[in-house]
């Protein structure tokens, strides 16, 4: 049974033709001009250091920058080295690859999973091709590895419940490792992962193309779906004659002619029932042929014909448009803004860039890191209205980014029951957060919310409460509360001393004398009714909420 | 010197509404407020909206008849009593909206597409517009129980409760509790020196950003310390924890609106015993689910008819509920006794500003949907095929906002505003 219409696309209309002066015109594309103005260079070294390995950045990496503010573009170009990099990759790709969703069509319990491991179940499904793009990514390896290669990552959980091996290369700290799938399925990096097509099924009636589709939107960033729709559908109730109005309706043929050769392709992770553990685990070879025979197409990708499904990957390797779409990931992920018309000369400038180094996303993200869109703090007095409102200015912390930061500040990490809280919609508050769930909130927040603010309420108030106690009466050294006793009131040495500490460290610049004054007020005032412990204790949680450490 | 509490104020509220940020609507004057239920999964159209019986290119149920209540024609059944009791006794205020397309067969391509009209991310849904528009100075413009919730611009306005209703541990404070490692709650006079402090923290912040999105980002966070200091004693008057039922869920949201707290809310419908509506096997399933889903909505309106509104004498006045679906299903049965999925769909509206008894569009012997015409409700092949910028201009019209804005290419259906 098939329905009438699976993806509209729009007519296509007569070409002009153009006048003869016209052919030879080449239009090179112009960045307009730029009117934001950069950050400071200690503003700078903060937002990087959040944004590429989310935490802050160090004392001594304050002071570096205090005393040579030109250091921070060394700094900053090395923060992709650091071993924290990757896991925050892993972040940003979410924000593009939404596969890290909190419902896929099997549980943990169809693995016979305990219930302390549900939260790792989901992360790690839909972790699993983020992780595989973020190891190519710091192994500085060529960007069409991450389509090509015949390997995976995967963690214990994923070893023990899928068809993969673990081809003997060290795990990282959290247990991820190279592994190579054991059923046959063609090499083909990212794409040919469990993880990306359990987030992107399809059904019955659909026929892989929804996965065509997703296919184009996250790895070429030409979304099908984008094009006006010029008809009506009609009801059309067999595959034959839809295949038939698909391929001869021209309103019809200028998507599907892509989109439907491209689907074809993917028929070894067709599946006959949505929801069982044998279907869904394993890539299935035998259904490869199923594709041209449903879709009444040969395998193609946008006009190159496949021999079959290995020719996928390298297919779109070779693609320009997927070196330009890994640029856009980055930039956006990093502006923190959708990629705009505007950014086209600039995207340009970045792809080929990307192009003549080899494709190694590093050098990519270090190029995006030195341009004006990512260092922009402010705008210049000239600046007109559209650059006021697209260019980011000031950045919000991500939930991602809020529980790395304050877990290296206060050692507070929020976790209840197995689930990381920051991180998760089922019991704890990304959403709420001002983060995505990959499914109905598909951006962050670029605004605080509520919720938010709530979030960030009772966070500040648990990382503080659990920071001073570790200080005050823990055995492994002081994170924030250094050379500071509970005996110590403001004006003492010791006490003016941590305040400062704190006021650096969390916002990474030295205080106003105003900043100061209010910070020992507050502090008498809590302290009079309810203590040392609770004075320090509101004192962080109040200067966790305010913006300044919030935003970039 | 440093500037007072009140100049800060005055600052970020001028920074707030500076010219070239991206520009959300501006309120407006309706006090009309919006119930959504979404049943999401895609419904059966056969089981309510679309009595195609004798065509054989549908698989109606048996012992199935059609009724009509006004000019109202929908499917009848005995095990639906709820539904025909609702509509016998509501008939006059519901109308049906039948066979708009969403153009897709994929949950969330139509599920953006019924709350957005459009299937990219760069798009607020119906509540959040509505909530922008008229309600965004009331302390939870929308409420999000539970369903799909699509935010741009206007994410600002959105509350969203939780999956497990978290905001109310949140905002008590219990949410500390719900850690592995033992906290406790700060006491309550600490904490109101807390968000003292970081209030003004913030005043301060907004009033020394510069122009453009950090000016617009700090506004933001300025308004939403001031709700965060309020929002404690609303929250202990509405009861936020008991919404596990779609009962407790729409009573939670009428005592909301009738607190003036809310212009918004949605709630989804999980299904009888919570097993959805996409019924790809046991199409019975969808029966259940429509007698359960129109006996919530019968103590919906029992509730609404009870409670004072704000400018009448029943908040049903001033209340539209709005039911929908992402998509419909084949009109075919599969080979595993359920149906698939169907770009055509309907909805319900209910209440304020809706001419009642009526249904607008329909489907044919395909159980395709059928042109209208928007001025009459009528069927006629001078009409327009219905799409969800339909349904969410004839939404702005109710709530007072003018839709052109919204949707150029897209009329209100002018047959059911009453």
């Amino acid at each position: 049974m098939i329905l009438a219409l699976l993806l509209a696309c729009a007519e296509p209309a007569p070409a002009p033709q153009p006048a003869p002066e016209e052919v030879e015109e080449v239009v090179t594309p112009v960045a307009p001009p730029f009117e934001g103005a950069p950050l400071d260079a200690l503003a700078l070294l903060r937002r990087a250091s959040l944004d590429l390995r989310g935490v802050l950045p160090s004392l001594d990496e304050v002071a570096a920058v205090e005393a040579d503010p030109a250091a921070v573009d060394a700094l900053i170009a090395g923060f992709v080295d650091d071993p924290r990099y990757e896991r925050r990759l892993v972040d940003l790709f979410a924000e593009h690859y939404l596969t890290r969703v909190e419902v896929f069509n099997l549980f943990a319990t169809d693995f016979d999973l305990p219930p302390e491991q549900d939260f790792a179940y989901r992360r790690s499904v839909g972790e699993e091709p983020l992780r595989l793009l973020a190891r190519v990514a710091v192994e500085d390896r060529p960007w069409t590895d991450a389509v090509t290669t015949d390997q995976t990552l995967a963690n214990p959980l994923l070893l023990s419940i899928w068809p993969l091996e673990d081809v003997g290369e060290p795990a990282d700290a959290e247990g991820w490792r190279p592994a190579r799938y054991t059923d046959g399925r063609p090499a083909g990096g990212a794409v040919m992962t469990n993880g990306l097509w359990w987030r992107y099924y399809t059904t019955a009636n659909n026929y892989n193309r929804s996965r065509a589709a997703a296919l184009s939107r996250l790895f070429l960033c030409e979304d099908f779906l984008t094009r006006p729709i010029s008809f009506e559908a009609v009801a059309i109730l067999d595959r034959e004659s839809l295949n038939e109005a698909i391929q001869t309706i021209p309103a019809c043929v200028g998507c599907h002619s892509t989109l439907d050769p491209l689907a074809a392709s993917l028929f070894g992770f067709w599946w006959f029932d949505i929801y069982t553990p044998v279907e869904l685990n394993s890539y299935h070879a035998e259904r490869e042929q199923m594709g041209p025979y449903y879709l009444e197409t040969e395998m193609a990708w946008f006009g190159e014909p496949m021999a079959d499904p290995a020719d996928l990957g390298p297919l779109l390797a070779a693609d320009p448009r997927y070196t330009r779409c890994a640029v856009e990931v980055a930039a956006k992920a990093l502006w923190r803004r959708p990629v705009e018309l505007a950014d086209f000369a600039t995207v340009s400038a970045l792809a080929a860039r990307f192009e003549e180094g080899g494709l190694r996303h590093k050098a990519l993200v270090r190029a995006i890191l030195e341009g004006e869109d990512y260092r922009v703090g402010g705008l210049l007095p000239e600046a007109g209205a559209e650059a006021e409102a697209r260019l980011s200015t000031r950045r919000m912390l991500s939930p991602e980014q809020m529980e790395s930061a304050v877990a290296d500040l206060t050692g507070f990490i929020w976790r209840y029951g197995g689930y990381d809280q920051l991180t998760n919609d089922v019991y704890g508050y990304r959403v709420l957060a001002g983060g995505m769930d990959g499914q109905s909130v598909t951006r962050p927040e670029a605004e605080p919310t509520l919720t938010q603010a709530l979030v960030m309420k009772r966070l500040a108030q648990a990382a503080a409460q659990h920071v001073v106690h570790e200080d005050f009466f823990g055995t492994e050294g002081r994170r924030l509360l250094a050379g500071v006793s509970m005996d110590d009131r403001p004006g003492d040495a010791g006490f003016e001393a941590a305040l400062l500490a704190l006021h650096r460290r969390l916002f990474s610049r030295s205080p106003t004398e105003d900043e100061l004054e209010e910070a020992r007020a507050l502090w008498q005032k809590v302290h009079d009714g309810g203590g040392v412990n609770q004075a320090w204790a509101s004192l962080i949680a109040v200067l966790l909420r305010d913006p300044s450490f919030w935003t970039i | 010197m440093r500037p007072t509490r009140r100049e800060l104020l005055a600052l970020s509220s001028a920074l707030l509404w500076a010219p070239g940020l991206p520009v959300r609507a501006a309120e407006g004057d309706s006090s009309r407020k919006f119930l959504f239920v979404f049943a999401e999964g895609g419904w059966d159209q056969t089981r309510l909206f679309a009595p195609l019986f004798g065509s054989s290119r549908v698989d109606m149920e048996a012992e199935a008849v059609e009724r009509v209540v006004r000019d109202l024609p929908f499917v009848d059944h005995p095990d639906r009593p709820s539904v025909r009791a609702f509509l016998d006794r509501y008939g006059d205020r519901t109308s049906f909206i039948n066979g708009f397309e969403c153009r897709s067969v994929a949950h969330d391509v139509c599920l953006r597409l019924a709350m957005t009209g459009t299937p990219m991310p760069a798009a607020d849904d119906w509540p959040s517009l509505i909530g922008a528009a008229t309600g965004a100075s009331l302390l939870l413009p929308v409420i999000q129980l539970s369903g799909p919730s699509y935010t741009h611009l206007n994410g600002s306005v959105v509350v969203r409760v939780g999956e497990k209703g978290q905001l109310p541990d949140l905002i008590s404070g219990e949410a500390l509790l719900r850690s592995d490692q033992l906290l406790t709650a700060t006491p309550v006079h600490m904490e109101q020196m807390e968000d003292a402090f970081v209030a003004e923290r913030v005043l301060r912040r907004a009033a020394e950003a510069e122009r453009g999105r950090a000016a617009a980002m700090l506004a933001r966070a300025r308004e939403v310390s001031e709700r965060v200091e309020r929002v404690a004693e609303a929250a202990e008057a509405l009861e936020f924890g008991a919404t596990e039922s779609l009962d407790d869920g729409l009573a939670l949201l009428i005592d909301a609106f009738s607190k003036g707290l809310a212009r918004c809310g949605m709630v989804k419908h999980v299904g009888w015993q919570h097993l959805g509506y996409d019924s790809h096997a046991d199409i019975p399933q969808q029966s259940r689910n429509f007698e359960e889903l129109f006996a919530a909505l019968h103590l919906a309106m029992e509730l609404l008819e009870a409670t004072p509104g704000e400018v009448s004498a029943r908040l049903a006045d001033e209340v539209t509920i709005v039911v929908m679906s992402e998509m419909g299903r084949y009109p075919l049965l599969n080979s595993r006794g359920g149906k698939d999925h169907w770009t055509y769909t309907s909805a319900i509206l209910i209440g304020s500003g809706v001419r009642g008894g009526i249904a607008v569009g329909g489907y044919d012997e395909q159980c395709a949907g059928q042109r209208v015409d928007l001025s009459t409700g009528e069927v006629s092949d001078a009409g327009v095929s219905m799409v969800p910028d339909n349904l969410g201009a004839t939404l702005l019209a109710l709530a007072g906002v003018d839709p052109t804005e919204h949707f150029p290419n897209a009329a209100p259906i002018d047959a059911l505003l009453a």
